[in-house]
């Protein structure tokens, strides 16, 4: 059996939905960075897409029509469209200076990033403070390769970012940290402008709908609506 | 791409601009096949309605569709298969999924019917009859991963095969399944 044998079995279940968490995890993870997985993947979920046209007989009870579900779905409101998820993006302090993230990082009493002065790492010490916490949870994010890239902690609904070992991004993008949620939608929850340093935001949904964190890599000039490229995940233990 | 494919493109391109009509033409193309699935799978068609208005709603506020993993009919149904595998194991109703086997390779959709009907049909039967190609023991387990719900770990204890088997069988299910489909025959 060849390495990508081993992730076609786990594209191949991951496209009937039936990999244990960890797995899925475990694969998503590896999707992220893997173009020939990615075409597995598609794949496999055109075949499973085939198996799903075997329910749809005329025996069946009619779909709902759309005028009774239309509200549900579409409500009063119109779509996030990039202009106006720019415009949302610019009411919601996501963005903290340095300053505001360390206030925010010491009131939830957990210590700042800094370089030096120290035996202990930033991030050993914030994991630590947050641990010493009660209701201060950890997410810990892995790459599909290499160390983990961050940490994320979550406390009181507030979310901060402690990178432990991310790249400046490239010219012309920025990290953004995604919530994402068990309801299968990704949210936006903070740019990262400062690779170095812990960014802090409000969660904008509830840690208990929380399935994982991720960030991503984007444009810095377009505003995403979803992920492009994911660089690091870590499920939630809510 | 397919004609359809394009359509779909372009009824997706206005949906991200905020055109209901264009989510109310989706809906309307693919609505029923999702719907149709979700009820297969819950046995319950309120539950099944839940999952589709999650489904389109996620379409319309632009969440989850990736072009890169393909068109958007395959990713409707992707995720309307993943959210009634979600509300099955949330709701623990897992009383019928052994029952469906059989019946999914004896239906038979016959009658008159819309082009689109058709179509549906021709797919189905399509999907029906490579199925039956398949070894029996290799469409067990893609049969009750995809209709039962359940996980590879669940199957294995379900039929005793060790986990490794499950597994193996499965990748080699869909790379024949998908052969078949694609009528170039076996693939191993």
């Amino acid at each position: 059996m060849t390495t990508h044998d081993e992730w076609d079995e786990l594209a191949a279940a991951y496209a009937l939905h039936a990999l244990e968490p960890d797995e899925e995890l475990r694969f998503t993870e590896h999707l992220a960075g893997c173009d020939e997985c990615v075409a597995l993947l598609r794949d496999h979920e055109l075949v499973a897409a085939q198996l799903g046209s075997l329910a749809h007989t005329e025996d069946d009870v009619a779909a709902p029509a759309w005028g009774s579900i239309r509200e549900a779905i579409v409500g009063e409101s119109a779509p996030v469209s990039l202009d106006a998820h720019r415009r949302a993006r610019r009411r919601q302090p996501w963005v903290l200076g340095a300053a505001a993230a360390a206030v925010v990082i010491a009131a939830a009493g957990v210590v700042v990033w800094q370089t030096n002065g120290s035996s202990t790492t930033p991030a050993e010490r914030a994991l630590q403070s947050c641990r010493q916490q009660s209701g201060c949870s950890i997410i810990r994010l892995h790459a599909s390769r290499g160390a983990d890239p961050a940490v994320v902690l979550v406390s009181a609904d507030r979310v901060t970012m402690v990178p432990l070992a991310m790249k400046p991004a490239p010219a012309g993008k920025e990290y953004v940290l995604w919530q994402l949620l068990r309801s299968g939608a990704p949210t936006p929850v903070a740019e990262i402008t400062d690779a170095s340093a812990p960014s802090s935001a409000g969660l904008v949904m509830s840690y208990a709908d929380t399935a994982a964190f991720a960030v991503s890599v984007e444009s810095a000039a377009v505003p995403p609506s979803q992920p492009t490229q994911v660089v690091a995940i870590g499920n939630t233990t809510a | 791409m397919s004609p359809t494919a394009l359509e779909d493109a372009a009824l997706l391109a206005r949906v991200g601009e905020g055109d209901e009509s264009a989510l109310e033409a989706l809906y309307s193309r693919y609505g029923g096949s999702c719907f149709g699935l979700a009820r297969r799978i819950l046995d319950d068609a309120q539950l099944a309605e839940d999952v589709v208005q999650q489904v389109f709603l996620a379409l319309w506020q632009g969440t989850g569709f990736n072009p890169a993993r393909g068109a958007v009919s395959t990713w409707l149904m992707s995720m309307t298969h993943h959210k009634a595998i979600d509300s099955l194991r949330k709701e623990g109703n897992r009383r019928k999924r052994l029952a469906g086997e059989q019946t999914l390779l004896e239906l038979q959709a016959t009658g008159p019917g819309p082009a689109d009907e058709a179509w549906s049909r021709m797919r189905a039967e399509r999907t029906r009859d490579a199925l039956k190609l398949l070894p029996a023991e290799q469409r067990e387990v893609l049969l009750l991963a995809y209709y039962g719900g359940y996980t590879q770990s669940e199957i294995a204890d379900l039929t005793g095969l060790p986990l490794g088997t499950v597994k193996s069988r499965t990748l080699t299910a869909m790379r024949r399944l998908r052969g078949h489909l694609s009528g170039e025959g076996v693939e191993s």
